[in-house]
């Protein structure tokens, strides 16, 4: 065998066997996390009851909220917590958002409003909010998503239990399931999103906390300088502030709350890019820790983002040579099978990624009665949602060098999916 | 409540959009259990059949056998091990301080302390930028009695 065809059959077989042996791990770690912490917990919606719980101010960013501003205001008023503050940030909204936050701060008292003068983004919507805020707790959440009531109770717990602890993510669920798009990604947020961070907080560090329901610590925030005004994915940067000031960040998967995602493929695309561009800056922005001994703790996590991009770009590489050696007259490109349809091994890859689904929908069934009824739609996730991911990873790099540093990040939520008439 | 909150306006669709996506999704299934099929017999019929069901069956029983299934679990055993093993590994930890005062924030702002204490205790504050996005103002708004009408 030449040098070429064994570097050529490695490749296949990372291809292959990363995502399958990184599913099975996420499994692993998801599952010592459950035996180790959640397995004695009390009811999700039965906390018991903490002493001395801090008071906390829930900061909501709000850009042209018009739609869903009022409701998500409405649950965060709601929250069981004894002490606590709402403040809304209107990030130079354009349509009816400012005069609603002023009306309904007119009825409330535990609301508050701060206007931005100018759209600033929701890095600077988020700094000038944690300025105002009174406490030091500071529950963020975005201007769509509906927090349940006892989620700040589940969040601030771990600010009590531990000084060390300086952001604790959430669990989104996903309110709308009316397309097919919308079913997978409720299976997706379980089978990747609540299954990774189980892992990831088991094994070592978390990548990223969730932009959509977080706490933190104003000190600790105050510490690293705050959101990076420059990042698409200000929630990721943040975390790795936090990690590389040597802060502690957990998940907490009973602090819950619900969540619109995009219903239609351009919508879904952007987000993904966003996400995918997010993290490539994040990932060029800490590759000095992998040359630092003193931040070895982030290692693992820069390993896998570097292993994962490889992935992408490998199999972007298969794919090229497969639709060439279809193209091209025979014997001129080494023969290797579509990366694209599942065969042999394939199937495996489809069984796992299925079992991963059942296992989460095992694992967060009772915060979200029903999930189980999404298997059936989950079939689509081992073939779009991979292609997909793997298209945003492979687009967001040459984009991300593009844009260089220092650009202000502003963006505008994606479709939020059909809403019923 | 959570049930309250799930918004399935399905029936919004149109009649041809519902039934696209329930066939294809019904498609990729019968699509995906054909695929294993030949992993299903061979398993019922190892001994007769062998492996000429599916140019695809070696692939998957060779992925069966017990010297990979038996490498795979170490593997895996081994990855989370480490990983756990490196996450005891000592590291900087940072520590809660006491909680940030308003003269801390103030003077990272580069703001008058009265100025953020007052705007805390307002229930409407207009922020003011510099063109490099620096807070420059705070500006305490009077809840405007007839906010609630000029909404409506």
């Amino acid at each position: 065998m030449t040098a070429v065809e064994t570097l050529w059959n490695g490749l296949v077989a990372f291809v292959f066997y990363y995502p399958l042996f990184m599913s099975f791990l996420w499994m692993t770690g998801a599952a010592l996390f459950w035996w180790r912490f959640e397995r004695h917990e009390a009811p999700w919606d039965r906390p018991v009851p903490l002493r001395g719980a801090p008071p906390v101010s829930v900061l909501i960013p709000c850009f042209n909220e018009a739609d869903n501003a009022e409701e998500t205001l409405g649950h965060a008023l709601a929250i069981d917590h004894p002490e606590f503050e709402v403040v809304a940030i209107d990030d130079g909204s354009t349509d009816g958002t400012p005069a609603i936050l002023d009306r309904l701060a007119a009825r409330h008292p535990r609301l508050r409003v701060v206007h931005l003068a100018e759209n600033q983004g929701k890095a600077m919507a988020l700094q000038a909010g944690a300025l105002l805020a009174r406490h030091e707790i500071l529950v963020c959440i975005d201007g769509d998503a509906l927090l349940d009531r006892h989620a700040a109770h589940w969040l601030v717990r771990h600010f009590v239990e531990c000084p060390e602890v300086a952001a604790v993510t959430g669990n989104p669920r996903i309110r709308n399931r009316s397309t097919l798009l919308g079913r997978v990604q409720v299976g997706e947020f379980s089978s990747l999103v609540g299954i990774i961070k189980r892992a990831q907080r088991f094994f070592g560090r978390i990548f990223t906390v969730s932009g959509v329901i977080t706490a933190f610590r104003k000190s600790a925030v105050h510490g690293v300088g705050y959101w990076s005004a420059d990042v698409l994915t200000e929630d990721i940067d943040i975390t790795w502030k936090l990690h590389r000031a040597g802060w502690d960040v957990r998940f907490e998967p009973n602090a819950l709350t619900w969540i619109l995602m995009p219903e239609t493929l351009r919508g879904l695309w952007k987000q993904r890019l966003r996400w995918a561009m997010g993290g490539a800056q994040v990932l060029l922005k800490n590759l000095d820790a992998l040359i630092r001994p003193g931040q070895r703790f982030l290692w693992p996590l820069l390993l896998e983002m570097c292993a994962s991009l490889t992935w992408a770009y490998a199999m972007l590489l298969l794919a090229v040579m497969w639709l060439l050696g279809l193209a091209l007259p025979a014997g001129l490109m080494p023969d290797v099978g579509s990366p694209l349809s599942p065969q042999g091994c394939g199937v495996l890859l489809g069984a796992t990624c299925l079992l991963q689904f059942a296992f989460s929908a095992w694992l967060d069934g009772r915060h979200d009665r029903g999930l189980a009824r999404n298997l059936f739609w989950m079939i689509w996730f081992p073939v779009a949602f991979w292609a997909i991911s793997c298209a945003a990873t492979v687009a967001a790099y040459p984009k991300v060098i593009a844009r260089g540093r220092g650009a202000r990040a502003r963006w505008v939520s994606p479709d939020r999916g059909i809403r019923p008439d | 409540m959570s049930c309250s909150l799930i918004i399935d306006a399905r029936r919004q669709l149109r009649w041809h959009e519902r039934l696209l996506s329930d066939a294809s999704t019904a498609i990729l299934w019968s699509g995906w259990l054909w695929l294993c099929l030949p992993l299903l017999r061979a398993y019922a019929s190892l001994a007769q059949l062998g492996p000429r069901l599916s140019p695809a069956l070696p692939d998957l029983l060779a992925l069966g056998s017990e010297d990979v299934l038996g490498q795979s679990v170490v593997a895996l055993i081994g990855a989370s091990g480490t990983l756990m093993a490196w996450n005891r590994l000592p590291a900087r930890r940072a520590r809660a301080a006491p909680a940030l005062s308003p003269r801390e924030q103030a003077q990272y702002f580069e703001l008058p302390e009265q100025e953020l204490r007052a705007g805390r205790e307002a229930a409407v504050v207009v922020v003011h930028h510099d063109a490099q996005g620096r807070i420059v103002r705070l500006e305490q708004r009077a809840l405007c009695a007839h906010a609630e009408d000029r909404a409506a």
